[in-house]
């Protein structure tokens, strides 16, 4: 008996319950497109325009015809950074980017910029050693890394991407970092001792 | 509006808005690259996808023991890194399954029974007395590249048994890093010794660690007259009345574990051989009881991500452990022998889902069967036929089974707050008991039974996780877990002829709260309701003149705790890291005239300090220390029989007083930069009597069993 009320109350309403079911179809959807950003994605366009803030040394940068970014470790800003790039069609300093991938820390090689994911902050010392003093821009996504030593470090303060930047380890690359970058950072580190 | 209509409308709704969902991505990504510097700062991001987590996304109260802790403090054991963990704590009653483990104010009494104990993944249970021993998972602390232990019900992940939650030892983590090998030797009181080898191997898409060490240790070494009221009960046992424990609880422990992964497939093999010396209901004769554990596990795996949003990890493993047990009573004649082997698989598929980055879902399913167990006495020595060649085990045409299926979901509909919802359901099939014993009488009639638990238990579980910034997360954590009773548990119940027991159950209530307060300083609290129910008591039953008249396990135990822990973590210094913890809590018990009983191996209050102190990139200084207050011993229902009417024997033992146990541990690393460290550990470094209260295994030490005293261990190796 009230089975088949039920079922006699689906039969009056069926127009109503059809346009709510679509209803709820559609506002799924428009949840799932609308919405926060990927945190990579603002990562990467920092990146970018880190780089606008940012001497290389003459000599680093004479007679090279790419803008090399290396990437040791995986995440998604690792992982997405280069097809990013490419979407967008980004050059830095004018010069078109190349993409190098590190799978260890024996691998590395000399690059304009580093990028190390946090599964590889366990390497850290090692990595720094590598870069230490060489006109290599070290950019991370671990606690306390900039502390450690990596030139900028990302985190997330209520919902919004910040970084912070070790002044005394970009000064000692030879990297010039422009005032208006120091300015924006949430924290600048400037202790002679690591 | 006609069905047809409908679909047509509803599939154009599901192109469209999938087009626009891409097309929206894409116009987003360029707006954002269109951004100036300031701009990009007001963007609001979604978090998801990082990995591995960080603890204060863990829908858990959860601590990390890292490599780095283990070296600094110096732990020579895995029982000494557990007792530092807050809210652990231990007992060492010498019986043959080692040091059993409370938290939060329970202890059972059997070995760690209630937490699940996993080395790289793979569950270390021991089927007959589904347990934990640390006997029997021997992992050497040069080994331990992390421990995971995750407080609070966890049955929904790892089933029944994961009571107080679940402690991961991690062995392999080097796949991650530089391939390395480390190589170390100590030497300690106790005439302890150990040698260790590490070696592992990262050739891009093949990558393998090896870890194999061997220790011994003549073990602890009390005098008799410290642990018992009376000594001259001993000549009854043919033993003098000058009898020390040194030598009768002796350990040699051999290890072995391989763990290796080629692109998606990956295996674990987990060999242990150990031999260990025990005390059990009276004073060993001569050189003790000895058990000799032979263990080994096998996992192999199976680990893909096909999308970014979709990955599967399945996983085979195979189970054997076998423990003989050979007693030694009276005299030199004596001659007795138990041995418990069980042999089982289990088969793990789970599936892990990112349908949007705020939304994750994991379902698995897990089948899990035990296909040999028994239990056998051979104890002819004692002349009773009960314990002449006595054999309960699992008929050949059965087994013990169990199938579960689990669900569950992170939802992240704001970067700053998260739920956590899960369930499981889980079921153990019937299965048959069969006991055999030489001489058949009226008394073991009752030889033969069938287990029926096929009842589906629901297990579930919620959290919410709240970030106000990354320096204050709050959590609140609600769960059940289950704990089934074990193959001897359940044979000891056909064998009074009882209906079957039901698993314990446990409900827990907690809030947690971490703070950031300033760069160089944590602090955390948590508080927590913890309801116990169904645990497996003995009943006694009285006459109708008070008289006692039979007794019998049942599920009537309730236990109720309330408490609180804390931990604050500072850096007051750069060099200088100093953490202080405790806990507080109060266990009722509720069972039916047990109200105004004191819970026995509860202790009130818990506290742990660490510190350690940088002198020097190479040489480091720690400090650790751990105090626990008094605890009371077992009480005991059975008629006291010097008593005419029915009077409880009560108390087996003395009350065990409050104990501060601190152990200092100084390290230079990388000598000479060649990777050569060398490292000295002080336990108990006060020498205090550190005293357990009497338990069941051995009420002759009424004053309570003592665990070390201050022992010294140097050690000196190299990683290179």
């Amino acid at each position: 008996m009230q089975v088949k009320i039920f079922q006699n109350l689906i039969k009056q309403n069926y127009k109503f319950f059809t346009h709510i079911i679509l209803f709820f179809f559609l506002f799924i959807k428009l949840s799932f497109v609308s919405g926060q950003t990927e945190s990579y994605i603002v990562q990467a366009a920092f990146l970018e325009r880190f780089t606008q803030f940012i001497q290389w040394p003459e000599d680093s940068m004479r007679n090279k015809q790419t803008f090399t970014i290396g990437i040791i470790g995986e995440n998604k800003l690792n992982s997405n950074i280069e097809r990013l790039y490419s979407e967008q069609r980004i050059k830095i300093h004018d010069k078109n980017i190349t993409f190098k991938y590190f799978k260890s820390t024996r691998d590395l090689e000399i690059t304009d910029v580093l990028l190390i994911s946090p599964t590889s902050a366990e390497n850290l010392r090692n990595i720094l050693a590598f870069t230490q003093n060489k006109p290599v821009l070290t950019i991370s996504e671990c606690d306390n890394c900039a502390k450690k030593g990596v030139h900028i470090n990302f985190f997330i303060d209520k919902g919004s991407i910040r970084f912070e930047i070790n002044n005394t380890a970009v000064k000692k690359s030879n990297l010039s970092m422009s005032y208006l970058l120091l300015q924006a950072a949430n924290t600048v580190i400037n202790n002679e001792k690591l | 509006m006609k069905p047809c209509k409908i679909s047509i409308l509803l599939i154009l709704q599901l192109i469209t808005l999938n087009l626009s969902a891409a097309d929206s991505k894409n116009f987003q990504v360029k707006q954002i690259f269109d951004m100036s510097l300031e701009e990009l700062l007001n963007v609001k991001v979604i978090t998801a996808g990082k990995t591995p987590q960080t603890v204060s996304d863990i829908p858990a109260s959860s601590v990390i023991v890292t490599r780095k802790d283990i070296e600094t403090y110096g732990y020579t054991t895995l029982n000494e890194i557990l007792k530092d963990i807050p809210g652990l704590y231990s007992i060492n009653d010498y019986a043959e399954d080692g040091v059993k483990f409370g938290v939060r104010g329970f202890w059972s009494g059997v070995a760690n029974d209630n937490i699940i104990i996993l080395v790289n993944n793979i569950p270390q249970t021991k089927n007959v007395f589904s347990n934990h021993p640390l006997v029997q998972i021997p992992v050497p602390v040069e080994a331990i590249d992390r421990i995971e232990v995750v407080r609070g019900p966890m049955s929904v992940i790892y089933g029944s048994g994961a009571f107080y939650g679940a402690i991961n030892i991690i062995t392999n983590e080097s796949w991650e890093n530089e391939p390395e090998t480390i190589a170390s030797i100590g030497l300690g009181s106790s005439n302890s010794k150990k040698g260790f080898l590490r070696t592992s191997n990262n050739t891009g898409s093949t990558i393998y660690t090896v870890n194999v060490s061997t220790n011994s240790t003549d073990g602890i070494d009390q005098p008799a007259d410290k642990l018992m009221s009376d000594t001259s009960m001993l000549s009854g046992w043919g033993i003098s009345t000058d009898y020390s424990t040194g030598g009768s609880l002796k350990e040699n422990n051999n290890y072995l574990d391989i763990s290796g992964q080629s692109n998606s497939l990956y295996y674990n093999l987990v060999l242990i051989e150990s031999t260990r010396g025990c005390q059990f209901s009276f004073p060993a004769y001569g050189k003790g009881h000895l058990n000799n554990y032979f263990d080994y596990n096998f996992a192999v795996g199976y680990n893909k991500k096909y999308t970014e949003a979709f990955s599967i990890n399945t996983k085979f493993t195979y189970y054997k452990d076998r423990l003989w047990f050979k007693l030694k009573f009276l005299n030199d004649d004596f001659f007795g022998i138990q041995q418990i082997e069980s042999k089982a698989w289990d088969y793990t598929l789970d599936t892990f889902y990112n349908p949007v980055s705020s939304l994750k879902i994991t379902t698995g399913i897990e089948i899990k069967d035990i296909f040999d167990i028994y239990n056998l006495y051979d104890l002819p020595s004692f002349h009773d036929p009960f314990f002449e060649n006595s054999f309960i085990k699992v008929p050949d045409d059965h087994s013990i089974t169990s199938l579960a299926g689990y669900s569950q979901f992170e939802y992240k509909p704001l970067s700053n707050i998260q739920f956590v919802g899960g369930l499981r359901l889980e079921k153990s099939l019937k299965y048959q008991i069969k006991a055999n014993f030489s001489n058949e009488t009226e008394l073991f009639n009752k030889k033969q039974g069938t287990v029926n638990r096929e009842k589906i238990e629901f297990i579930p579980r919620l959290a919410v996780i709240y970030k106000y910034n990354t320096n204050h997360v709050w959590k609140l954590l609600y769960g059940k877990a289950i704990n089934r009773p074990s193959f001897f548990q359940d044979y000891l119940q056909i064998q009074a002829g009882d209906k079957n027991l039901l698993p314990e159950k446990i409900e827990t209530f907690e809030l947690n709260y971490q703070s950031v307060i300033k760069p160089n300083l944590l602090i955390s609290f948590s508080f927590f309701h913890n309801i116990l129910d169904n645990l497996i008591t003995r009943i006694i039953l009285l006459d109708e003149i008070g008289n006692y008249d039979s007794s019998y396990f049942s599920n009537s135990g309730r236990l109720i705790s309330d408490g609180v822990e804390f931990s604050i973590s500072t850096n007051p210094t750069k060099k200088l890291y100093v953490q202080l913890s405790g806990s507080l809590q109060k266990t009722k018990d509720k069972q039916l005239g047990h109200e105004d009983i004191v819970v026995a191996y509860s202790p009130q209050k818990l506290g742990y300090l660490k510190t350690r102190y940088q002198i020097n990139k190479h040489l480091t200084t720690a400090l650790s220390g751990q105090y626990v207050s008094s605890m009371e011993s077992f009480w005991d229902d059975t008629p006291d029989v010097r008593k005419s009417i029915y009077s409880p024997i009560g108390r087996i033992g003395q009350k065990s007083d409050d104990f501060m146990l601190i152990g200092a541990n100084i390290r230079y690393n990388n000598f000479m930069d060649k990777g050569y460290f060398v490292n000295f550990r002080i336990s108990n470094i006060l020498n205090s009597d550190i005293r357990y209260p009497t338990f069941n295994n051995n009420t002759w030490a009424d004053k309570g069993t003592l665990d070390y005293g201050r022992e010294f261990l140097i050690s000196f190796g190299r990683k290179f």
